[in-house]
């Protein structure tokens, strides 16, 4: 990292060389208190999500057990005020487990290697349409597209984008997703793709709030979702190095340019 | 015949009570006993303390296992129940909240036959322990009980 420090006056500047010393120090005292504080959000946030599944389980079982042999004595108030807690737990349920993905992916060790997002992407996207065969959506991707990454977090993050872009297109009543490289022509971009769907788009005003825990730019009945996946997949890209840019016009269709690697420089 | 019982070792009485349930829903006639801690899970099987008039030959069809234990936690329920020439073959199925990477490869390491994890939402968890309770007690066939 510290290549630049390499080259330090000559020794005959001591008052410099004494500063320098601070300095390190400074860096030193403060790196060790940031990963301090990242490894106490981390187990907090590991923490939280765990101990917080059992109630939750446990309220939705217990309005699930009194639906479904109680169900036939409640009047039809009382029925909904059941059904309700039920919704309820579901959505908190999926709320952990949002976070527990995005806890889950911070922590995880990392081993990069060259791996195939096309295969990933095909793989995913049978899933989607084995769920809802009934939808007209067609995914168009290369035969490859190689991208060096942890393979896992590389899965996570095609499960994630999928997701969103196979929810943008039902919303909007059909179409198609294109997965496609984004590298510069004779650039150092390789492994860098792209994600463009058909879908129902967002305002681009509100752009970067697509990245936060639990935003959303969609009512519910627009797009389903608690809205975790983009907080994931810009952590993944993160630990990577890499970055996710996002544009987009409302009905527009969006398009996501995912990168494991850092930003090409100018040039 | 006489069917063997489903040991339940859970500490939290609603999610246990909710395990029962749904292991009655899935149709299992045997009866389950529900023990709240690891040392009570080992009085049990061994037939000392609060059991000791019971007969410790008489070894469960399964024995479903939460890791997160007080006093003796799952684990080391699981290492004993191996130990012990009288239960090392009679199944168990960790059923525990942790995903930890760590506490699943030391179930199976220790000799775990199953490891299963709560699923948060409550449908999903009634359906994974229904088919538990097909699997291991309605399907799963194991030898005669081994006189020591």
């Amino acid at each position: 990292m510290g290549e630049g420090v390499e080259e330090t006056p000559p020794a005959a500047r001591d008052g410099a060389g004494a500063e320098v010393a601070a300095l390190r120090a400074r860096v030193a005292a403060l790196e060790s208190e940031l990963a301090m504080a990242r490894g106490e959000l981390l187990r907090l946030e590991y923490v939280v999500s765990h101990d917080l599944r059992a109630p939750v389980r446990v309220i939705s079982g217990f309005a699930q057990a009194l639906l479904s042999d109680h169900g036939d004595g409640l009047v039809p108030d009382a029925r909904h005020l059941a059904e309700r807690i039920v919704a309820n737990g579901v959505r908190m349920g999926q709320l952990i487990d949002g976070l527990l993905l995005l806890s889950r992916v911070s922590r995880s060790e990392m081993s990069v290697q060259p791996v195939d997002v096309a295969e990933m992407a095909r793989e995913h996207f049978r899933r989607l349409v084995a769920r809802k065969a009934d939808r007209k959506v067609d995914l168009l991707v290369p035969e490859t597209l190689v991208v060096e990454a942890d393979p896992q977090l590389a899965r996570i993050v095609l499960e994630q984008v999928l997701d969103n872009a196979w929810k943008a297109v039902a919303a909007a009543e059909g179409g198609r997703i294109t997965i496609e490289p984004a590298g510069r022509a004779g650039g150092d971009g390789e492994g860098r793709f792209a994600i463009r769907d058909e879908g129902i788009g967002f305002d681009p005003r509100y752009a970067e709030k697509l990245y936060g825990v639990f935003q959303k730019l969609h009512r519910d009945d627009e797009f389903p979702g608690v809205g975790v996946g983009l907080a994931v997949v810009e952590r993944i890209l993160g630990r990577h190095g890499g970055f996710v840019h996002a544009e987009s016009t409302p009905g527009g269709g969006a398009r996501f340019e995912i990168s494991f690697s850092p930003p090409e420089g100018p040039r | 015949m006489k069917l063997r019982p489903i040991l339940l070792v859970e500490d939290n009485l609603d999610e246990a009570h909710l395990t029962k349930r749904a292991l009655r829903k899935s149709h299992v006639l045997n009866d389950i006993v529900h023990v709240k801690d690891g040392a009570e899970a080992l009085e049990w099987l061994e037939g000392t303390g609060a059991y000791a008039d019971r007969d410790p030959e008489e070894t469960p069809q399964v024995i479903v296992l939460d890791l997160k234990l007080p006093k003796v936690d799952g684990l080391e329920v699981l290492r004993k129940v191996r130990a012990k020439d009288r239960t090392r073959l009679t199944p168990v199925v960790v059923l525990t909240s942790s995903d930890a990477q760590r506490d699943m490869v030391d179930s199976y390491e220790l000799g775990a036959n199953s490891y299963v994890r709560k699923p948060v939402e409550f449908d999903a968890f009634a359906q994974a322990v229904a088919h538990l309770g097909l699997y291991w007690v309605l399907v799963n066939e194991l030898p005669d009980p081994v006189r020591s």
